[in-house]
């Protein structure tokens, strides 16, 4: 219970409630990740907006990219100016990297950024 | 003092243990080798998490070695626990060798595992596996300039057919420490040595890896090597490591992790440039890879799956438990054996109270062994059979990448679809494979479903059997109702337990025709691991129902169950004998009651209650000693507080359901 120094009304304190925790957690404005998806990243031209049969050179990770999952790109090799081609988008991203096929969720492909989206058969040294 | 980072010259000197670790990335075929090399039977997969327990056998062309199978890593550090089993096999063990297995195809990534173990100062033999695939797509490896390179043996195999491996045993043999060193960024070289300084002789002859290696895994953010260190030097020395770690942090806008593996990355380009001779995509077509990209297509995948699940069904339930059960069951053990052994046995032994006990209606013959041979190993072969194919075709990661949308409500990702379809094997093995999930929230989430909503491969037959036999609608009831119960519980399990979901990243291997003498090694291996947990089991069961049997417990047990079985299910009384063994094996539960459907004492909806209330039951014995292995007591307890009373709930209510719209009286 809290207690109002001024007038002595007392309270339950939410912060001391699990179920009011609970709720909080699930009411939160920042909690689903759908919402904040392109709030930081709107310029950003990303994997997710590769479109199937194209490839992409990737530049970089976005904030808020995994570190772990960033790490574990890197053992499949890939890193900044490797060309990805990106075979499907729904219901994940599936992205062929050598001779790797990898499937990675959308919200981890939406946080990997690309420039030069060419065709599959087009050649980067004519760009 | 000054402190060498690196190994004497002399290769060989110091490796006198007899163990030879085989290390790779999943899906490189480390245990096809590790077969071949020792002809033992191993779980073949090509999916992460199948070999977990480390398996192990002698060495058919190397006297005296032993050959350690580990886990599929992706990368050191490790992230799962799987991997990290794999780190704990380089550091711990007293090793003599170590054999990296490589995807030829995916020569980067193969080396970007290689440096790590190069830099370990083990005898290090890699085995560039899968060349016939590496061929088929125009890709030429120079593996005599690669060895040079690295200064180690490279051996070009096809482990599949068996190219290779007289070359591989004779490069064991042969196995040296390779002389490589790559060059880091100044700061991180500067406090390599600075590393090796402090930790000086606690390293020297007491790890088995080189202190630069410990030094990179360190920086890295290594568990396993932290844990080691931990139990090897002073607290203070620790902290002076771990302030030494932050300071070279400073010196980098990346974590150290990606730094280390940037330069890595850096080398092997180079390296890739100087030894394939040539590439070429032209390999990427024909049927197989077309049927590849539909099994994973947001439309089309979705029916390839239905007819997957299709096979799976007429395959396991209608000609497993009802073709060749009915033949096992009734002809040969009804019908020939069961009568012969009776009548024999009852007349070699005066005491009828033992006769009972062997071939009575509780007899460990005619219950025990019965149940056990006539009615589940038929299904059990058949399941397992199934599994292997879908195992060695590639589609169990497909799976993944097409169920991961479903699998979000639960709070998962989808690679826990692959427990889970291991699961339809053997929950007790399902469980260990969660080792594969990456958070401790995600294990305990698909443990959770494993226990109560996912059927053993045994009781799915026994279960598809028994609905089978009454309609496909009654096989889409109970289906139904278990998948709701397995989403609904799920999705507030995953609200409920604090955490965040890991994102998906799996391989998709490419789905091959699988080598049918893998296949049945694999089922043979399986049935042989199952009987061996079964029929003690079984008899143990038998044994149990004997005793209550004689003394008047069962009866007394059936009442007391009455309520709840008959009340509240509306099942026969003497179906509670089957939940009460069902704890045993869930299978022996649900054989009791396909015994007492096939003498027609229960209806159609009798049997739909019946089946889901035994299927969300609580998991069999050895089940609960998993998850109290692999999450503790307190933990499996609970789930079975959760479990037990939700499976009679939703039995019950289902029976009123049904009872109401008149379906199955």
């Amino acid at each position: 219970m809290v207690c109002c120094p001024a007038c002595g009304y007392q309270s339950v304190a939410p912060e001391h409630s699990w179920l009011a925790s609970l709720a909080r957690s699930w009411f939160s404005p920042g909690r689903s990740r759908r919402r904040r998806r392109r709030r930081h990243h709107r310029f950003d031209l990303t994997l997710l907006d590769v479109p199937a049969g194209y490839r992409a050179r990737v530049t970089g990770f976005l904030e808020g990219f995994p570190a772990e999952r960033r790490a574990s790109l890197q053992a499949y090799g890939l890193s900044p100016d490797d060309w990805v081609t990106v075979l499907q988008n729904s219901p994940v991203t599936v992205i062929q990297l050598d001779n790797t096929e990898l499937a990675l969720e959308n919200e981890l492909a939406e946080r990997i950024r690309v420039s030069q989206i060419l065709k599959e058969d087009q050649d980067e040294d004519r760009q | 003092m000054s402190v060498s980072c690196h190994p004497s010259i002399s290769n060989t000197a110091g490796f006198t243990g007899a163990n030879i670790a085989l290390v790779g990335h999943p899906n490189v075929g480390k245990s096809v080798i590790f077969q071949r090399l020792t002809g033992q039977h191993v779980i073949v997969s090509n999916y992460p998490g199948t070999t977990i327990e480390l398996a192990r056998g002698a060495a058919k062309m190397l006297p005296g070695m032993v050959l350690v199978d580990t886990p599929g890593v992706v990368a050191f550090p490790p992230r799962t626990e799987d991997e990290q089993v794999t780190a704990r096999v380089l550091l711990y063990e007293d090793l003599r060798a170590v054999l990296q297995v490589g995807d030829a195809k995916n020569l980067r990534r193969t080396l970007l595992l290689t440096v790590p173990l190069a830099e370990m100062g083990l005898p290090l033999v890699l085995a560039l596996n899968m060349m016939d695939e590496a061929q088929s797509r125009g890709l030429v490896v120079n593996h005599m300039l690669l060895s040079e390179f690295f200064s180690l043996p490279v051996v070009p195999t096809t482990a599949i057919r068996g190219h290779g491996m007289q070359e591989l045993a004779g490069a064991l043999e042969q196995a040296r420490v390779p002389q490589f060193r790559l060059n880091y960024p100044a700061e991180i070289e500067a406090a390599v040595a600075a590393f090796c300084t402090r930790t000086g002789d606690s390293l020297l002859g007491a790890a088995s890896i080189t202190p630069r290696a410990f030094a990179l895994l360190w920086f890295s953010g290594d568990p396993v090597s932290e844990n080691w260190l931990g139990e090897h030097l002073p607290p203070a020395v620790l902290q002076e490591l771990r302030s030494l770690r932050e300071r070279l942090q400073l010196s980098f806008v990346e974590p150290l992790q990606v730094v280390i593996q940037e330069t890595r990355r850096a080398y092997v380009d180079r390296l890739c440039a100087a030894v394939v001779m040539h590439d070429s995509s032209a390999g990427w077509g024909g049927a197989r890879v077309v049927l590849s990209r539909l099994s994973t297509h947001p439309v089309w995948g979705w029916p390839i799956l239905g007819a997957v699940l299709y096979g799976l069904y007429w395959f396991v339930g209608i000609f497993g438990a009802g073709t060749l059960v009915g033949l096992l069951e009734e002809e040969l053990f009804g019908g020939v054996i069961n009568p012969w052994i009776t009548s024999i046995l009852r007349e070699l032994i005066p005491w009828s109270l033992l006769a009972d006990l062997l071939v009575g209606q509780y007899g460990l013959w005619t219950m025990g062994i019965t149940y056990a041979f006539a009615l589940i190993l038929p299904i059990v072969t058949t399941f397992f059979l199934a599994f292997g194919i879908l195992e060695d075709s590639g589609y169990l990661p497909r799976l993944a990448a097409l169920s991961n949308r479903l699998f979000q409500l639960l709070g998962l990702n989808g690679k826990a679809v692959l427990p889970m379809v291991l699961g339809l094997g053997c929950v007790t093995m399902a469980t260990l494979t969660t080792r594969v999930l990456e958070s401790r929230r995600e294990r305990l989430l698909v443990t959770l479903l494993l226990a109560l909503a996912v059927p053993c491969s045994a009781q799915l037959g026994v279960v598809m059997g028994m609905l089978a036999g009454i309609s496909f609608t009654a096989t889409l009831i109970w289906s139904g109702v278990v998948f709701l119960v397995l989403v609904s519980v799920g999705w507030l399990a995953a609200r409920l337990v604090p955490g965040e979901r890991s994102l998906l990243l799996v391989e998709l291997p490419p789905l091959r025709v699988p080598m049918l003498s893998n296949v049945l090694v694999k089922t043979l291996a399986r049935v042989e691991w199952y009987l061996k947990e079964v029929v003690p089991l079984f008899l143990l069961g038998t044994a149990l129902l004997f005793l209550l049997d004689k003394t008047g417990w069962l009866v007394w047990l059936t009442r007391l169950g009455e309520l709840l079985v008959s009340g509240w299910l509306g099942l026969p009384a003497q179906a509670s004998a089957a939940f009460l063994v069902g704890f045993l094996r869930r299978d022996f539960g649900a054989t009791g009651l396909f015994v007492m459907e096939s003498q027609g004492l229960l209806t159609p909806l009798q049997v739909v209650v019946a089946m889901v209330t035994v299927t969300l039951f609580i998991p069999c014995i050895a089940s609960v000693m998993m998850i109290a292995k692999e999450r503790g007591w307190r933990t499996a307890l609970g789930m079975l507080a959760l479990i037990m009373p939700l499976a009679f709930l939703v039995g019950g209510v289902l029976n009123r359901v049904l009872s109401l719209t008149g379906w199955g009286a």
